[in-house]
């Protein structure tokens, strides 16, 4: 179909589908890749590059789609039709084995032989020049498992390209890297670029693909949602392409005006204990009644140590956490929540639930000391059993039914059981985590829902998420986390996606 | 529901030994009909051999329910026999050196073996709460400590009774447990009461109190139970020692109802043997009593099969381990089917 004069695409990919049971990792995903180009596939975790990738080199099959190799529809059905056609992966995860001298593991299943000897000899030479023209040198004798990872990710490559690959991909081959590293990755780049080599790098780095690529895929939620050439582009453009926003739902929270301070934290620092690593670092921020305090950020840029601080799961190294005034900064799980601190948990299976306690038993945990439930010893099961039935109700729970195990719940019903468990506390703070990760539409909206309604009766809401979307719909102000610091403050009127996609990937604005 | 369901798996496991073990009897060269008839004279066909069964399954109902509360806590006792050797050491305290009536004596008894069996298992469950000791390790150990410090009290010790005989003076006679069936081979004492008192407070402790259902939570997932700001520390020594408790009556009934003195290595294994016999029943305390009964009456009906179909005794120990096998395959086997469940396959209701 595509015009025969012209050089076709190393590789193309049209309209791709991959789905794992429960999520849709590659969602009718385009990708066009010119010959003897360094293409960069950029994304948050989690976007669906690995997997598009995976696709290409055969790891997995696609659903639906196609794929074409310059030019040629190919079933990649196993790697060893990738391979047939040229293409080689470097993993994000190596695949190396350790015990092996790296020699034998860049020949291992092609070794070259001599009658019925391997013929070490001529693979040396081989490797040996193919290395020389990338411009370093390895000892093809030592034992994997004894070299620094940035030469087994150099013995990576030779491999890949000891088997004769024109088409490159490397998964976040700069993740493991120090920066001196990943100059000289990059300048062997640049050298396969000039031997005629495509390649396809993946990375969530933006300073990368400005130093190396022509053009950039941006992929988020499984979708490819822009391809440009670098030159046309800016690292603010790619932030706010890769953080972006879906409009999914049209919710206008009404202005509420928030009230008297009920959270205030000081300067709450937390160190990993027996390391110098400073996971949380001198945060420092309130919320007032009737107010949603958005907490944006990239995942792991200690959003869910501070929620664990906020609850209780964690102590503090440092700092000061204050609830209408009061101290309760290394308090328990159990003083915090006494003193009205709630938590909707990011880990809904392991620890937002029992899953195989029924209904009932997963609405009454955490509840069951209040005098209308309980005696000294005695459960009052009677009455346990009409607050289920009122709470399923009242967050339509399906199936309406409270002796069935969290189990057989769908994620969506799972999650509403926790939401009411825990707006049922009547709390003056509520830390929700993630509250509609892997989530539908239709329940990501009642959640919503929800945690609107607590703010309008004036109830004090920290909102961690990884999904700006969500923070920009509901946050009434909106910090942003970037390796244990807040980063950035922007009231609602203010949030503007560029900066804070920026303040999000690098810590910084300016690109 | 679950418990009808858990006795129809275990009645399977059961047939299943039975076989395996007829069909050994078969190979040995004895007749399948004479050995499935000693089986059953031996073990509830006869008014001796039914008295025998029963006070074989009482300690293994207490030692079988250390193990479950143990399990209902999320946590491992082994360390049954120790604490149960532990609660026999309480037991002949208060036998030999306390003179009440016996309507205050004979509950004192058990009480001290309570408290003895759940110090020991109380200090596992300490470990663990407080250094990460793992309770599987410590109460094994704790077996020998237990075993040899009893031993140890009766021989060279304070408690031995001279004679150059490994044990105690016989117990006051107002501590011996009342009887309440005397049969002359075994006599059967309230120590059956006991056991089933036990399991019947277990069985309401865990579906009707409050403790019960903290503990419940703990042991099923100790992350959400802290989470919901449980202090799961206290329930793991808390549990432990609910747990010690059983296993020290186990060996208090021992000494009140059995030996009336303290002998040194007076076990056969209860302690080990309350592992299998939790585990067939599931965990459940209702299924404790099947499970201990049919223990029980295996070991009873051992000498018939010897006396009288001529089959050596090992078979009878094939058969506990072939129904032990069953029950832990199965249990693997429904442990996949509802990981498949909870990993999404079988939901039910929508958004
Ligand atoms: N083998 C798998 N089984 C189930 N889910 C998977 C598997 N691999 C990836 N996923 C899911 O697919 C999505 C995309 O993952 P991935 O392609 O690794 O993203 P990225 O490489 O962009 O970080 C994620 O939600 C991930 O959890
Ligand atoms: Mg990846």
């Amino acid at each position: 179909m595509k015009n025969s004069k012209q050089t076709p695409y190393a590789v193309e990919m049209l309209q791709v589908v991959k789905r794992f049971s429960q999520v849709l990792a590659v969602d009718h995903a385009d990708l066009q890749v010119k010959q003897g180009e360094v293409h960069a596939v950029i994304g948050e975790n989690g976007a669906g590059k690995s997997t598009l990738m995976r696709l290409l080199y055969g790891f997995y099959t696609a659903d639906s789609g196609t794929i074409r190799i310059n030019g040629e529809t190919v079933k990649m059905t196993d790697p060893g039709v990738a391979i047939a056609h040229g293409i080689g992966m470097v993993h994000q995860e190596f695949m190396l084995v350790p015990r092996l001298n790296a020699l034998d593991n860049i020949i291992l299943g092609q070794e070259p032989r001599k009658g019925l000897r391997v013929d070490r000899q001529k693979a040396r030479e081989e490797i040996t020049r193919l290395a020389g023209e990338l411009g370093f040198q390895v000892d093809l004798q030592a034992e994997v498992r004894d070299l620094p990872v940035g030469v087994q990710q150099k013995i990576e490559l030779l491999k890949v390209l000891y088997r004769g690959a024109s088409i490159l991909i490397l998964d976040e081959p700069t993740a493991v890297l120090t920066p001196q590293e990943v100059d000289e990755l990059f300048q062997m780049l640049r050298n396969l670029q000039k031997q005629g080599k495509t390649i396809i790098l993946i990375t969530h780095k933006l300073d990368e693909v400005m130093a190396i690529a022509d053009r950039v895929t941006v992929m988020r939620r499984g979708k490819t949602v822009k391809t440009v050439p670098k030159d046309s582009t800016t690292s603010g453009e790619l932030a706010s392409l890769m953080v972006g926003r879906n409009v999914i739902l049209d919710i206008k929270p009404p202005p509420v005006k928030p009230g008297e301070r009920v959270l205030t934290v000081r300067n709450l620092s937390l160190q990993e204990p027996g390391s110098a690593r400073v996971l949380v670092d001198g945060v420092s921020f309130e919320v007032r009644e009737g107010e949603i305090l958005g907490i944006a950020g990239v995942s792991g840029n200690g959003q869910s140590e501070l929620a664990e601080l906020l609850t209780g799961l964690t102590r503090p190294t440092s700092g000061e956490i204050l609830i209408r005034g009061q101290e309760v900064t290394f308090g328990s799980v159990r003083r915090k929540r006494e003193s009205g601190i709630a938590h909707i948990p990011e880990d809904r299976r392991n620890t937002g639930l029992v899953m195989a306690l029924s209904v009932e038993d997963n609405l009454t945990i955490g509840h069951q000391d209040k005098p209308e439930l309980s005696g000294k010893v005695l459960l009052k099961r009677e009455a346990i059993g009409e607050r289920s039935d009122r709470l399923i109700k009242m967050f339509d729970i399906r199936p309406p039914r409270r002796d069935v195990a969290a189990w057989h719940l769908s994620g969506g019903n799972q999650q509403k059981v926790i939401v009411a468990r825990e707006l049922d506390h009547d709390p003056q703070v509520l830390v929700a985590n993630q509250p509609t990760r892997g989530l539908d539409v239709a329940a990501m909206e009642y959640v919503y829902h929800h945690l609107l309604e607590a703010r309008n009766q004036g109830k004090a809401i920290v909102l961690i998420s990884m999904e700006l979307d969500e923070i920009l719909t509901l946050s009434d102000r909106i910090l942003v986390m970037y390796n244990g610091r807040i980063v950035g403050e922007f009231a609602r009127k203010n949030a503007d996606i560029e900066q804070i996609g920026l303040l999000m990937l690098q810590g910084r604005e300016a690109g | 529901m679950k418990i009808t369901s858990g006795l129809g798996s275990a009645l399977i496991a059961v047939c299943i030994g039975i076989g395996i073990s007829l069909i050994l009897a078969l190979l040995t060269g004895a007749s399948p009909i004479l050995t499935l008839q000693a089986l059953w004279v031996g073990s509830f066909g006869s008014p001796d051999s039914l008295a025998v069964t029963i006070n074989n399954a009482v300690p293994l109902i207490l030692t079988g329910m250390a193990v479950l509360v143990a399990f209902r806590t999320g946590l491992f006792n082994i360390g049954g026999e120790g604490q149960m050797y532990m609660g026999a050491l309480g037991a002949v305290l208060v036998g030999l050196y306390v003179d009440l009536p016996p309507i205050l004596e004979v509950p004192l008894l058990i009480a001290a073996g309570a408290l003895f069996g759940a110090l020991l298992a109380g200090a596992a469950g300490l470990l663990r709460a407080y250094t990460g000791a793992h309770e599987v390790i410590s109460t094994i150990m704790m077996n020998y400590i237990a075993q040899y410090f009893v031993n140890y009290m009766v021989t060279k010790g304070p408690l031995n009774k001279g004679s150059y005989s490994a044990q105690t003076h016989p117990i006051n006679p107002s501590a011996r447990l009342p009887v309440l069936w005397n049969n002359p081979v075994s006599p059967v004492t309230i120590s059956v009461i006991i056991a089933l008192a036990s399991v019947l407070f277990i069985h309401w402790f865990l579906t009707r109190t409050k403790q019960g259902f903290v503990l419940t939570t703990v042991g099923l997932n100790p992350r959400m139970a802290t989470y919901a700001g449980t202090n799961i520390k206290g329930y793991w020594i808390f549990g432990m020692m609910l747990a010690g408790a059983f296993a020290g009556m186990a060996g208090a009934v021992m000494v009140g109802g059995v030996f009336h003195k303290l002998v040194a290595n007076f076990s056969t294994g209860a302690g080990f043997t309350g592992i299998a016999v939790a585990l067939l029943a599931k965990n459940k305390p209702l299924g404790l009593i099947p499970a201990a009964l049919l223990f029980g009456g295996l070991n009873s009906a051992n000498l018939e099969l010897q006396l009288s179909a001529g089959v050596p005794k090992d078979v009878v120990l094939i058969i506990q381990a072939v129904v032990i096998l069953s029950v832990a395959v199965q249990a693997v086997i429904s442990e996949r089917l509802e990981k498949r469940q909870a990993a999404g396959i079988d939901r039910v209701g929508s958004q």
